[in-house]
């Protein structure tokens, strides 16, 4: 293929002025300018991206526009409110269910991610020394990211339910606790514990991305260091860090937006409550779409445009992190 | 103010069914939904293509044939297929069942997201009592027709529930009422002959029984978690307090003084009384039918299908019986059950109308309520099945449950019927689950939600 590519350019000095019969001539044989090349490999998932994606987004922002049916079919007819529903959403600012929500994911988001990195770096550096089993240790590690958010949800319920679940138990008869505790049914506790749950379950999937990175890094840049001297904290300080950042900046994208965009956990453990303590952002636009979707009464706007406010906030963390960790010299 | 909105409503509504059927398949292709998460209506034109061959041949004729495809929820599994045994024995149509998630919250997104794409992927779907006003205001379920009279005989409140402007648009099939499940064996123990009538004896033997009796842990339970439960429960106090709410107006009106009341009393209970564990706050319906029948609980307030599921050998099998809800002091007649049940309506956008007119119908057979009461522990709503006389030339024995439940059926209230019932529960059990939780005052949660009620429902 390269051969042909370099060929085609050699005997087509100016490929505009081909003649049509030449050119088809060359699309049967399979000889591609480089160009012609890029756009065959690419349209596959540019039109996927934009069928799948692109078009839903701003389906969804244009639905959030309005108020009425989501979908304009004969017979339902929805109308143009401009910013209305963003008005109702946003305020008074603080006030609102929605603020509520945000508040509840900020901390959700930025209480998890960072105790994930620091436990994931811990993780993945002890995987990346040699010890038998290595693998059935690896595998075990990724156990509780590959359980489906929502069963685990149920599960942690089961084990934190007072009369039955496990954990209460364990606590009593240590002596921890007097009496079995009711962990959510208490609005903070509730929300501390549901972060707790998302920490346990996805550190082993930070673990596995950041030892993706390890592996990458060369044995002879430790090996100088250790020439030189250096101790280990040096040398974590100032080879393992610096070449971990492009992934660091993968892992904290990959592990942040998810947690913001958090539905499966709050909805399987507790439905947001108690009241709205552990009610997050995505939860909250699910209950303000489903609410109220009948045709005079837009839920399905309301929540577009939750989901709208979402998909901003969540692209300003990914440009956060991007223009703070992205470096492009460091590969 | 609903019923101002009707006529102009349907006449929408008919417009758009005239050139529905062509576009329903277009429909589907439509955009995401506006929960933010893309990928969930891509099921929708799955199930179009299944239905789509077999239901297309049906358009010209009005004959009863093809396949009706009946939507349930997940628990009602085993009667849907003594159903399609029995349609399908007696019909030239054939009926496929479809199961969506047990909680009845889940089944309603489930249909508005069919609705909202005028898809025909489903012809009949179970209606919790709560949904026709909403249903029918957009559109979405079309009414049945009763050739037979079989709603002549039936219970009249499941019947009024399912009737707007005088059309009927579902065809009931069990009705539901809340009970008052407690420990015979324990309550006699104790020394009492009845089961308590009144708030103030609930809470004394409760306390009698946790302090008396070893294996008794919980006095009283109850569903207090932030959901449809809570506000019902909620509802059953302010019944039993005299209370109501509606106002003269016709508005929802949630901060009244039994309001208020009850939502004190739910807080009293767990914080003063010290009868209902801390937990209930985070409890559902079913989380508390299974601690119930682990035995270690007084008092419970559940719905019918309980009773049927303790009758399999489970701890409390011979030592539980059920009653009347109890009421506030000086209030002994209040009507403080609430309804509940569950009736079939046709899917608006439905492409075999004819069999789906057929299978409707059919639900409000004696042999199919005969079905639903005898072999799955329902509450029937053909009234000839609490007659012991009808029980003597049927297969099965009359259910133990329809005596007691029948007294129970005459102290029931519905709830509001508002196209916005969602929202406004949603906002009532929000707020009361709060003050379960002590986060705010009884009176501080009910006036916020009626600050939201007042802005959001009220006006509208």
């Amino acid at each position: 293929m390269a051969d042909s590519i370099a060929n085609v350019q050699d005997t087509i000095a100016r490929p505009g002025e081909e003649g049509i019969r030449a050119r088809l001539r060359r699309y049967r044989e399979l000889r591609l300018t480089e160009e012609e090349l890029a756009t065959v490999l690419l349209t596959p998932v540019l039109l996927f991206l934009l069928g799948l994606s692109f078009y839903p987004i701003l389906d969804t922002v244009w639905a959030s526009l309005h108020t009425g049916y989501v979908i304009e079919l004969p017979g339902q007819q929805r109308a143009f409110v401009g910013l209305e529903n963003y008005r109702q959403i946003l305020l008074p600012i603080g006030e609102t269910r929605f603020w509520n929500a945000f508040g509840v994911s900020m901390f959700y988001t930025f209480v998890s991610v960072p105790a994930e990195l620091v436990f994931g770096l811990g993780l993945a550096l002890l995987l990346q020394k040699e010890f038998t089993y290595k693998y059935v240790a690896q595998a075990a590690i990724l156990f509780p990211w590959a359980l489906p958010t929502v069963i685990n949800a149920k599960v942690w319920a089961w084990m934190l339910h007072p009369d039955y679940g496990v954990i209460s138990d364990i606590l009593v008869r240590l002596g921890l606790l007097a009496e079995p505790y009711a962990f959510l049914s208490k609005p903070d506790i509730a929300l501390y514990t549901m972060t707790g749950i998302t920490i346990w379950k996805t550190t082993s999937f930070m673990a596995l991305i950041l030892l993706a990175g390890l592996s990458s890094i060369p044995d002879q840049l430790y090996e100088a260091a250790r020439i030189d001297g250096a101790s280990r904290w040096r040398q974590f300080r100032d080879i393992t860090l610096p070449l971990l950042k492009p992934t660091l900046l993968v892992a904290l994208i990959f592990r942040t937006l998810p947690a913001f965009q958090a539905f499966g956990l709050p909805f399987g453990l507790t439905g947001g409550g108690p009241g709205e303590a552990t009610a997050t952002l995505v939860l909250y636009a699910q209950q303000a779409a489903y609410n109220n979707p009948g045709p005079t009464n837009g839920g399905f706007a309301t929540g577009s445009a939750a989901a709208t406010l979402i998909t901003l906030i969540a692209l300003v963390i990914a440009l956060v992190y991007v223009t703070t960790l992205y470096e492009p010299e460091v590969r | 103010m609903a019923a101002n909105d009707k006529p102009i409503e349907r006449r929408r509504i008919l417009q758009g069914i005239a050139v529905a059927g062509g576009t329903a398949l277009a429909g589907c292709s439509g955009g995401g939904g506006g929960d933010g998460s893309g990928g969930d209506t891509d099921t929708q034109s799955d199930s179009e293509g299944d239905s789509g061959g077999s239901t297309e041949m049906d358009d010209s004729g009005g004959g009863v044939s093809g396949e009706v495809n009946f939507v349930h929820i997940s628990s009602f599994e085993p009667s849907a297929q003594d159903f399609a045994g029995q349609f399908n024995a007696a019909s030239d149509a054939t009926l496929e069942t479809q199961g969506t998630p047990a909680e009845s919250s889940s089944t309603r997104e489930y249909y508005i997201n069919q609705f909202a794409a005028q898809s025909g992927s489903f012809d009949v779907g179970m209606m919790d009592v709560v949904w026709p006003a909403e249903f029918v205001g957009a559109g979405w379920a079309t009414s049945v027709s009763d050739p037979d009279g079989n709603m002549d005989t039936m219970l009249s409140t499941p019947v009024e529930a399912v009737t707007l402007d005088g059309s009927t648009y579902g065809m009931p099939m069990f009705t539901d009422a809340n009970g008052f499940y407690y420990r015979s064996d324990w309550l006699e123990a104790l020394g009492y002959d009845e089961p308590p009538a009144t708030y103030t004896e609930v809470v004394n033997i409760a306390q009698e029984a946790k302090e008396q009796i070893d294996a008794c842990e919980n006095g009283y339970i109850w569903q207090g978690g932030a959901n449809e439960g809570l506000t019902i429960m909620w509802l059953n106090w302010v019944w039993g307090f005299g209370g109501s709410i509606r106002d003269g107006d016709g508005n929802l009106v949630v901060n009244s003084e039994e309001g208020i009341q009850a939502l004190q009393h739910a807080v009293d209970l767990i914080y003063e009384h010290d009868v209902t564990p801390e937990s209930i706050p985070s409890s559902g319906t079913d989380g508390n039918r299974q601690t119930f029948q682990q035995g270690g609980t007084m008092f419970m307030r559940n719905w019918p299908y309980a009773y049927g599921l303790f009758q399999d050998d489970t701890p409390v099998t011979d030592s539980f019986d059920v009653t009347t809800m109890p009421k506030a002091e000086g209030n002994p007649d209040a009507n403080n059950s609430c309804l509940g049940g569950w009736s079939l309506f046709i899917n608006n956008f439905t492409e075999n109308a004819a069999a789906a007119q057929e299978f409707a119908q059919y639900a409000g057979t004696l042999e199919a309520q005969e079905i639903l009461s005898g072999e799955h522990g329902r509450l029937p709503v053909r009234q000839e099945l609490y007659e012991d006389s009808y029980w003597e030339d049927s297969d099965y024995d009359k259910p133990g449950n329809l005596d007691i439940f029948s007294e129970i059926l005459q102290q029931t209230s519905a709830r509001p019927a508002t196209a916005q019932y969602s929202q406004f529960s949603n906002l009532v059990y929000t707020e009361c689950n709060r003050a379960l939780t002590q986060t705010k005052s009884p009176e501080e949660a009910l006036n916020d939600a009626q600050a939201e009620i007042d802005s959001e429902i009220n006006n509208g």
